[in-house]
């Protein structure tokens, strides 16, 4: 009894020092508590719980009363979660409750006229039965005190199966799921024949739930890493979601793309002609493409088995201009835009003929211009829009630059000559060459002569499939000189029409966690 | 150098004061980082989890919404329901196909628009600007006040089931109901009404028709007699009026003290002294046997309570009660109530042989509680709509 009662005094010594250096408010309450909990438990064993009231006390010291107020209310709430979570999850110890969840789930669902017709009303006293019993548990772990640790905890363990069981949906962005809404509605009368005649909507239900409620569980993971191996298995998921499960980490697979090229590029392993610290142009290349859609007009929805409404050159999709970003540094390498922004090709690559006085490119176009129109099948190109043209796309350009950042004052870069100047200069020299660059550029692009864009040196066009291609086109005006890159051009396009079919490239989702 | 070191200290606490008026101090450097994180991690749930608790009490910004989606369950349902035979039988292809198509939408529009809404939960906080603590607090603390709110409704509001005996007694008491209803209904509708009546259980139409009936006396008066038969609420007796006398008789609480010897001489006066200074209210008295018998003084206490409402529209605190709740006087008797008249007449109307212990009725404060006589405190609230104030006295009697 003396024991407790000198370890009490030690601490509320403790705590009288505390609530200075706090600034969250007055706790006394809810330390009171802790120090009623920590006495009762005293009594049972002395050291252990000792140990853990004191970790416990810095928490509840630094947590403002409003938060820790939340939190307890919260606590019975978060352990009901917990508790459903881990059951759909599949990550309890014990998975038997589960596997009795999928069985209930099937009883109701077969069952479901017989069950209703003469256990309806207990049904609905069961359940109003179970929450109340639900509510007297709540109750109980309120009464219990929790700490806040106990909290915290059983919250974390909430976040990290809620993210399990949400992980298959935020993989995909708003815009697959647009697509997916589009190809459902597309494909409804197909669907319809196939419930009517094979699959009536009770039997999907029951399938679709079991497969949902056993997602997570560890004999359906192994299930689809098997099948997914299977071609045929990913052409048909391709073919009914219109989803194309391999490119969920498309834009980071273009830019790693990019990454390893421009690695083989810098360090002349292939005999290409840039050197360390010279900055290396890239023209990216967009294609918008678009559809038009009876009594809507043109959108950029397209349909599920045909190209993404923005692609590269190789038809891979690609990240829309808004959301197109520049990779990562990668190993003392920077990307740096030099077009402020994207600017549309006015002559769509060439295609289109325009008069003298117009400019190639520019960055605010009508909602109409330089589309080349297509028919149902993105054949038969013309530049002109008719009543047998549904389908258009037109070409977006931006010009960007790699250069080394590690390299800074080792050797002077020209950025205007693809040639090395292999005279020393100072670092200062360099960033304003850099600047000059920079502005110089956009403003040649404005410039109604389309002489200029090459005067301000040799560019390279590169665009990027998911092959793991990059692709350089040197400038027409370059072309004698840089024939060490053509030869790489080719090399890679044969690449590019070796892997032709989209659907080659179709990666599993979750390969790794598999 | 004194002088001015007092004056700079009275204008730091001065200004220190002005910084902390008005505004509340953010609560993101008041707390620790593994606090924070966690609830930073828990946020996009928390949205999430209020934007269905919004669809589900009808508290959008847009009430379209949640009908939308009602209907879209409905139609689901619809869909669901083809299969069977009894309904599929009437209808012709079309109709069938139509049914189809229309089920299969909804069921892909409330697929997709909780996809799409979790998606972009996700990826608007990537994109924008992360939230600050109080943020999450506020949304934390809103998330438990409509989990409360559904909490409160289904206990208390609706049947009260604690044991397997409610479950029973519930079994047979909706058995014969459930047998008419599934004569009429066909499972589709049955499952059909059961659904939309949960959906709509918050809607604003729902919960204001609700609340006109219940204005309805009728209404309230058969709610409570179909309760009653369910909850051993403590049974009131409202008639005939008890009397003293038969207090007396039937209550078990009497409680018998020695008739020591200096007694025997006093009467009266004297005697009722001797017995309050020995025994006085507040205290627990006990007794020496279970049965009345020669040489003991039997002494009972009549606790009497006195209830009132509140009225509508000037608030008054009236005497006037409903029909199935408690009357205005009644009397504790075996843990039972019992209508009583009040303590004043009460007063003239003693038994034989019985006298008053206390000199007068002693009363306690009023206690409020709600319209439901659960107690909220001792002082008049919004929330008050009845009160009770319980009044005590005892008697004695001398068996010689």
């Amino acid at each position: 009894m003396a024991d407790t009662s000198t370890k009490q005094r030690e601490t509320r010594a403790q705590f009288v020092d505390e609530p200075e250096t706090r600034i969250g408010g007055d706790t006394t309450k809810v330390i009171r508590s802790a120090m009623k909990k920590r006495q009762e438990s005293s009594r049972g064993n002395n050291n252990d719980d000792d140990a853990t009231a004191i970790v416990s006390s810095p928490l509840l010291t630094s947590t403002p009363p409003t938060i820790s107020k939340a939190l307890v209310k919260l606590y019975p709430h978060l352990i009901v979660a917990d508790r459903f979570l881990t059951l759909v999850t599949w990550s309890g110890e014990d998975i038997w409750p589960s596997i009795l969840m999928v069985i209930l789930y099937v009883t109701l669902l077969l069952y479901f006229e017989k069950i209703t017709t003469y256990f309806g009303h207990l049904a609905i006293v069961a359940v109003i039965w179970g929450y109340s019993l639900l509510d007297k548990h709540v109750e109980e772990t309120l009464n219990s005190r929790p700490t806040l640790d106990d909290i915290v905890h059983t919250m974390k363990g909430v976040i990290t199966k809620a993210d399990m069981l949400l992980s298959p949906i935020t993989v995909l962005s708003a815009q697959d799921i647009r697509k997916f809404l589009f190809t459902t509605a597309f494909l409804s009368p197909v669907y319809i024949i196939i419930t009517l005649f094979i699959l009536p909507p009770r039997k999907f239900l029951l399938f679709g739930g079991v497969y949902l409620l056993t997602y997570n569980s560890p004999w359906s993971m192994v299930t689809r890493t098997l099948l997914w191996r299977f071609k045929f298995v990913r052409l048909l998921i391709f073919y009914v979601t219109g989803l194309d499960s391999g490119g969920i980490n498309k834009n980071q697979g273009i830019f790693a793309a990019v990454q390893k090229q421009v690695k083989k590029l810098s360090t002349g392993s292939d005999g290409a002609t840039v050197e360390d610290g010279k900055p290396i142009r890239f023209t990216y290349v967009l294609y918008e493409n678009q559809r038009r859609w009876l009594g809507i007009g043109w959108t950029s929805s397209m349909l599920s088995y045909e190209r993404a409404s923005w692609t590269d050159e190789f038809l891979n999709e690609a990240p829309s201009p808004d959301n197109f970003k520049l990779p990562e540094e990668s190993s003392g390498m920077l990307w740096k835009w030099v077009d402020k922004t994207w600017r549309l090709d006015m002559t769509n690559d060439g295609a289109i003929q325009l008069s003298s006085a117009r400019p190639k490119t520019t960055a605010s176009p009508n909602a109409d211009d330089g589309f080349i129109y297509y028919d149902n099948t993105w054949k038969k190109p013309t530049t002109e829009d008719s009543f047998s043209k549904y389908t258009r796309r037109r070409r977006w350009i931006r010009t960007a630059e790699l250069m080394k950042t590690s390299s800074f004052g080792l050797d002077e870069i020209d950025t205007t000559h693809n040639v090395v100047d292999n005279s020393s200069g100072s670092n200062h020299k360099r960033v304003v060459s850099q600047n000059s660059v920079a502005s110089t550029v956009p403003k040649s692009e404005t410039d109604s002569d389309p002489d200029s864009a090459t005067a301000t040196g040799s560019r390279r066009r590169v665009s990027f499939s998911e092959v793991d291609n990059v692709h350089i086109i040197p400038s027409d005006d370059d072309a004698d000189t840089d024939t060490d890159q053509k030869d790489l051009k080719r090399h890679n396009q044969q690449e590019d029409y070796s892997t032709e079919n989209p659907l080659d490239v179709v990666r599993p989702p979750q390969d790794s966690k598999g | 150098m004194s002088n001015t070191g007092g004056v700079s200290a009275e204008y730091r606490c001065y200004s220190k004061f002005i910084y902390n008026h008005g505004q509340k101090p953010s609560l993101t450097r008041a707390t620790d980082s593994k606090i924070s994180s966690v609830l930073h991690r828990f946020y996009p749930m928390l949205i999430i989890f209020d934007g269905a608790l919004n669809n589900i009490m009808w508290m959008c910004e847009d009430i379209c919404l949640p009908f939308i989606y009602m209907v879209m369950i409905t139609l689901v349902i619809d869909m669901l329901s083809l299969c069977e035979t009894s309904a599929s039988s009437g209808k012709s292809v079309f109709g069938k196909i139509s049914t189809l198509w229309l089920g299969m939408i909804g069921f892909v529009v409330l697929l997709y628009s909780f996809l799409y809404y979790v998606v972009t939960v996700y990826q608007d906080l990537d994109q924008y600007e992360p939230p600050t603590l109080d943020d999450i607090v506020i949304l934390l603390e809103s998330v438990i006040d409509k989990l409360e709110t559904i909490r409160k409704e289904t206990v208390s509001r609706t049947l009260r089931i604690r044991t397997w005996l409610d479950v029973l007694k519930f079994a047979i008491f909706l058995t014969p109901i459930q047998y008419v209803l599934m004569r009429y209904l066909s499972v589709r509708d049955y499952a059909l009404g059961v659904v939309v009546c949960c959906l709509l259980v918050h809607s604003i139409w729902f919960q204001s028709t609700f609340r006109l009936f219940w204005r309805v006396l009728a209404t309230r008066i058969a709610y409570f007699s179909v309760l009653s038969i369910f909850h051993d609420r403590k049974q009131i007796i409202y008639s005939p009026l008890i009397d003293p006398s038969t207090v007396n008789e039937k209550t078990s609480a009497t409680i018998f003290v020695p008739y020591a010897q200096p007694m025997h001489k006093m009467s009266g006066n004297k005697l009722q002294l001797e017995l309050l200074k020995l025994y006085p209210l507040n205290n627990v008295i006990n007794g020496i046997s279970k049965m009345p018998c020669p040489g003991v003084i039997a002494i009972n206490i009549y606790i009497v309570h006195e209830n009132q409402r509140k009225w509508k529209p000037n608030n008054v605190w009236e005497p006037k009660l409903l029909p199935y709740e408690k009357p205005k006087y009644c009397i504790e008797l075996n843990g039972h109530l019992n209508a009583c008249k009040s303590p004043w007449e009460y007063q003239e109307s003693l038994a034989e042989d019985w006298e008053w212990l206390d000199d007068c009725w002693k009363p306690s404060e009023w206690a409020y509680s709600d319209s439901d006589w659960n107690v909220i405190g001792h002082n008049d609230s919004l929330e008050a709509y009845t009160r009770t104030k319980i009044w005590r006295r005892r008697v004695f009697k001398v068996f010689k």
